[in-house]
């Protein structure tokens, strides 16, 4: 009966000890809060992506997940938070926005769609499973109306878990989140426009025509034709002359496209937007120079390189063999085009750095790339079609390049301006 | 006085200012014009040291150059250049 006595003790006690931890564990996990720490910087536009998104998450999980801002561009205080942090996890993290949540982290922001699935699903599966908080400590200690611990969010092991109270796990907001509001422009024509639906493809139209005139890769195309038109064989002229303006089209948005992978691979870094900004203020300013006394002449590469291209074209043109031709042709106008882009970098850059940090589908992004290239090749369209109806090759005339390259010049100068001192402007719709 | 153009084929101004020049020669059978390719006739276009095409150098009856242009000039501006040195 004794034995029976104790053996009840021993089942009692063993069950409150469960019980008790049970309840404290289940407490616990209702109590606590996931840690996620964002350094960001005002102005970054991956940065405002990816705070728009954690609130989001933060609406989803109210009382689960809270959400840590350190703006790291103007506040002294997060700076010495954001060396300490990235001290603390032994990394070398070149710009923002940078993500903590457990032992995980994420440099640079995508898009919802991609850097956004990636974080929930890792929230998602801290919230699960629990995750070590390796910088609570660190920051959070200085927080005076914070309780918090070095601690691990996890049901499984019993530590201890964060208690933050719930009014702290509001998202502050900055200034440079995205301001989604239409500005409406009555054109009586077409009614309401928003301007900030029309204004980037009206900022892809002007660079990539201003892009176009540049007198590099327009000497060859006028070259080939004059030689084509010399031959006086139709066919050729419209087979090889669409072969190499199709070919330098298509050579131009894989540079683009190069330019653009670029900048959504770096994501934000803010020095990375400084030399952008500057190259577009640079290049503005010799656009507007060019547009008021340039006389429209010509000087392009030196005489030997010169030379060299316009024997390769007179090699190409005579060959026998028509696919020899073609071939030849295909390959002049790689290998030009991707000497002559070294000629435009500077717009490319800027333009591509421009759509990086506006949010938009995946196809989106490649059709305004190919918008730039169909405008950037106008031109060249141009003189091909004129050359295909007359039989002459033509010019064109400084007047009609004037005006574009001026307005295109101030415009890309404002948006160098703003590239260094208010980024965010230009996130457009 | 004689007018010397430099030019190139590839040279967008260049094909510009062709049929310009056509005109004017046209309009004025006396003035004597020389065309010549940068390209073709590369040591004659160094003499006189031209760097941007199209180059229209002006010459006077010594064959001494008096005044030159270069890239797209307007029409009316070298029909008053040659009304200029018409008698040079």
């Amino acid at each position: 009966m004794r034995n029976f006595k104790l053996i009840i003790c021993f089942v009692v006690f063993i069950t409150c000890l469960f019980g008790t931890a049970c309840t404290s564990l289940v407490r616990a996990q209702e109590n606590n809060t996931l840690n996620v720490y964002l350094f960001y910087g005002d102005g970054c536009p991956h940065c405002s992506k990816e705070r728009v998104f954690l609130n989001t998450i933060h609406e989803k999980y109210p009382e689960r997940v809270s959400i840590h801002e350190y703006e790291v561009y103007y506040n002294q205080k997060d700076i010495e938070s954001f060396t300490k942090a990235i001290d603390h996890l032994k990394i070398d993290v070149a710009g923002v926005p940078f993500l903590v949540i457990g032992e995980k982290y994420y440099v640079g922001y995508g898009d919802d769609d991609s850097t956004g699935q990636e974080i929930l699903t890792e929230i998602e599966r801290c919230l699960e499973n629990g995750c070590k908080d390796n910088l609570s400590k660190l920051l959070l200690n200085s927080e005076s109306d914070q309780m918090v611990e070095d601690s691990t969010v996890d049901g499984t092991d019993g530590s201890e878990y964060l208690n933050v109270p719930s009014d702290e796990i509001e998202i502050s907001r900055g200034s440079d989140v995205q301001d989604t509001s239409p500005i409406y422009l009555n054109t009586y024509v077409f009614g309401n426009v928003n301007l900030k639906d029309i204004s980037l493809p009206i900022a892809t139209i002007l660079i990539g025509f201003v892009d176009g005139f540049n007198p590099c890769a327009m000497w060859i195309l006028i070259f080939l034709i004059t030689m084509l038109i010399n031959m006086h064989d139709k066919k050729r002229l419209y087979i090889l002359g669409s072969i190499f303006i199709f070919t330098s089209g298509l050579v131009y948005f894989f540079f683009l496209a190069a330019w653009f992978s670029f900048f959504k691979f770096i994501g934000y870094v803010y020095w990375i937007k400084l030399i952008i900004g500057i190259v577009a203020i640079v290049s503005g300013v010799i656009h507007v120079k060019n547009s008021l006394f340039s006389k429209g002449e010509c000087h392009v590469t030196d005489a030997n390189q010169r030379r060299s291209i316009m024997d390769k074209v007179k090699t190409t043109l005579s060959q026998k063999s028509f696919l020899l031709s073609i071939i030849g042709i295909v390959t002049l106008a790689v290998s030009v085009n991707l000497v002559e882009v070294v000629c435009s970098a500077g717009l490319p850059a800027v333009y591509t750095s421009l759509i990086s940090s506006i949010e938009m589908t995946t196809a989106e992004y490649y059709l305004y790339l190919l918008l730039y290239v169909v405008v950037f090749m106008l031109d060249d369209l141009f003189v091909f079609f004129v050359a295909m109806k007359t039989f002459e090759v033509t010019g064109i005339a400084k007047k009609y390049t004037k005006w574009s390259g001026l307005i295109g010049g101030i415009i890309i100068f404002v948006i160098g301006i703003i590239l260094i001192i208010k980024p965010e402007l230009l996130m457009f719709g | 006085m004689k007018v010397l153009k430099f030019g190139a084929i590839w040279c967008s101004g260049c094909l510009v200012m062709k049929p310009l020049w056509a005109e004017i020669e046209k309009e004025n059978p006396w003035l004597e014009t020389e065309y010549h390719d940068v390209d073709e006739e590369s040591e004659f276009a160094n003499a006189f040291q031209i760097q941007d095409y199209p180059c229209f150098i002006f010459l006077d009856k010594e064959e001494k150059e008096i005044h030159r242009e270069y890239g797209q000039v307007e029409k009316k501006k070298l029909i008053e250049l040659i009304n200029s040195y018409k008698d040079k």
